[in-house]
């Protein structure tokens, strides 16, 4: 029974760097959409699919920004390598150095609409995080409890032969994303939905999101972007791209008590443009 | 009398300028040809934009003006191909293209019939264009091409407002590489992908409109 819940998934980032000495790797397998439970608890996992695909519409009072879930965990958080939902189930509850604490995975969810989704998290017995969590329990069903499985999270890139530099991530994006994500990341919507979701500014992340950090965003980027073409880019051009997105202003993070000097030193000591000055101005402030 | 349909054709022609003053233009080149190489439109496309899906001609109705001009100014520089559509794109000029651009895009679009084949698998379809089929590394046509496929800015056209005929072709088309001109090659390297009746599938549930927004 148990070699079926894992398909050898043929790699189509096979020029992914981290992992290019493999030719196939063995990825969790969730169950597949069509075999959703058709009872009281099937409505539920529908629910948080629905919530995590259309955040505006499902969850609206938690979020504060124009992203859903489903921008950063893609294919309705089931793809390897852009942290899917199976990936992070099994590893809660677990101590983070970002809270300083041992989080459920109430409270991590609860972290990514705070930050990711820069809105008020919902309790942890609401009916949002009930449905939420029962969607990645049902995706999550025969994986390894405690086990980190392969393409969980984000891919970890070694660090850039050359620092990256605005300039160089400038041009890669111009030439890569600009397309869907607009010249100024203010990303594209249709039918009053949100496409191509906006990279910064007062509609993205805010600046304790994980993706503010520059080598998360690499990985993200490297693995997915852009969409259906991932691993078209270089290490360096990814490490470059990820940069010049995450140095720009975005909205304020929600941890800062004092001043952007005294939140860098708690939170932003390494991977992340927070309190530099860009452009002539310092970046941290959310306007 | 006279002096009635005079009045009449005046003021019909005054509201017509004031209202789209360029749209003239372009109707002139849709049901007449502008005698220099571009054929009237509606002779494959329908006055209305509707294109012949049974026959593969585009809907143009409700197309991205800026997406509508690249493809013209394709044509043109051979960009992409297509025998009937080449000398007609050399007939027209920057005005002209300019006019028939802002007048299709106006125009509301239309339904398709829908046609089913035995080479398809409507599900399949329709996991396609929702979910995408990421084991090959597919992401879903709804993407990019917006919640309901109607098209998202300049790059990525309406996919539910075509007939399954144009659709199929131009898949066929992207994955041979006889069309390429995709920017940053992204529907090609999804089109590359798909099997013969995974495109026959998608191509079927794609212009389904009354499907599509159940």
């Amino acid at each position: 029974m148990k070699t079926q819940m894992w398909v050898l998934v043929p790699l189509f980032l096979s020029f992914v760097g981290s992992l290019s000495d493999a030719k196939s790797v063995a990825y969790f397998s969730p169950p597949a959409e069509t075999a959703m439970p058709d009872n009281e608890f099937g409505n539920v996992v529908k629910s948080g699919e629905q919530i995590f695909n259309d955040t505006q519409k499902f969850a609206k009072p938690y979020v504060g920004n124009s992203l859903n879930c489903v921008n950063c965990h893609l294919n309705a958080g089931r793809l390897a390598n852009s942290a899917p939902l199976w990936g992070a189930y099994v590893l809660y509850p677990a101590y983070r150095k970002k809270t300083k604490q041992v989080d459920t995975l109430q409270s991590r969810i609860q972290g990514c609409f705070k930050y990711s989704m820069n809105g008020m998290a919902p309790a942890a017995d609401s009916a949002v995080m009930t449905a939420l969590v029962s969607y990645m329990y049902w995706l999550s069903t025969g994986a390894p409890t405690g086990k980190a499985l392969p393409g969980h999270g984000y891919l970890e890139l070694k660090k850039p032969e050359r620092e990256p530099t605005w300039e160089a991530g400038k041009k890669v994006y111009e030439k890569n994303c600009a397309l869907c994500h607009a010249t100024d990341g203010s990303g594209q919507f249709s039918e009053g939905k949100t496409v191509f979701p906006p990279l910064w500014g007062k509609n993205s992340y805010n600046w304790g999101a994980g993706l503010h950090k520059i080598n998360t965003a690499a990985g993200f980027i490297k693995a997915n972007m852009p969409l259906g073409r991932g691993g078209l880019l270089s290490d360096q051009e990814a490490w470059d791209v990820a940069y010049f997105i995450n140095s720009h202003e975005r909205p304020k993070d929600p941890r800062q008590k004092t001043d952007i000097g005294d939140a860098k030193k708690e939170f932003h000591i390494e991977n992340c443009s927070y309190g530099k000055e860009v452009n002539g101005t310092q970046l941290g402030s959310g306007d | 009398m006279m002096k009635t349909i005079l009045l009449f054709y005046f003021v019909t022609s005054v509201y017509a300028h004031a209202e789209s003053p360029d749209f003239e233009v372009a109707k002139k080149i849709i049901l007449k040809g502008n005698g220099k190489g571009a054929l009237a439109c509606m002779t494959c496309h329908q006055q209305n934009g509707a294109g012949n899906p049974a026959s593969g001609f585009p809907a143009l109705a409700g197309m991205n003006a800026a997406y509508f001009s690249k493809q013209i100014y394709d044509f043109q520089n051979l960009q992409r191909i297509n025998p009937v559509m080449q000398p007609i794109a050399k007939g027209l000029d920057e005005n002209e293209i300019m006019n028939l651009s802002a007048y299709f895009a106006s125009m509301p679009t239309n339904e398709n019939p829908s046609v089913q084949s035995s080479q398809s698998d409507f599900q399949l379809g329709k996991t396609i264009a929702k979910n995408g089929l990421w084991a090959k590394g597919i992401p879903s046509c709804f993407s990019c091409h917006g919640p309901s496929g109607r098209g998202v800015g300049e790059n990525f056209p309406g996919i539910t407002t075509q007939g399954k005929t144009y659709l199929v072709r131009q898949l066929q088309a992207w994955k041979k590489g006889t069309r390429k001109n995709d920017p940053n090659h992204l529907m090609a390297t999804v089109a590359k992908k798909l099997t013969a009746k995974e495109m026959n599938s998608v191509a079927e549930y794609l212009s389904s409109k009354s499907e599509v927004s159940k």
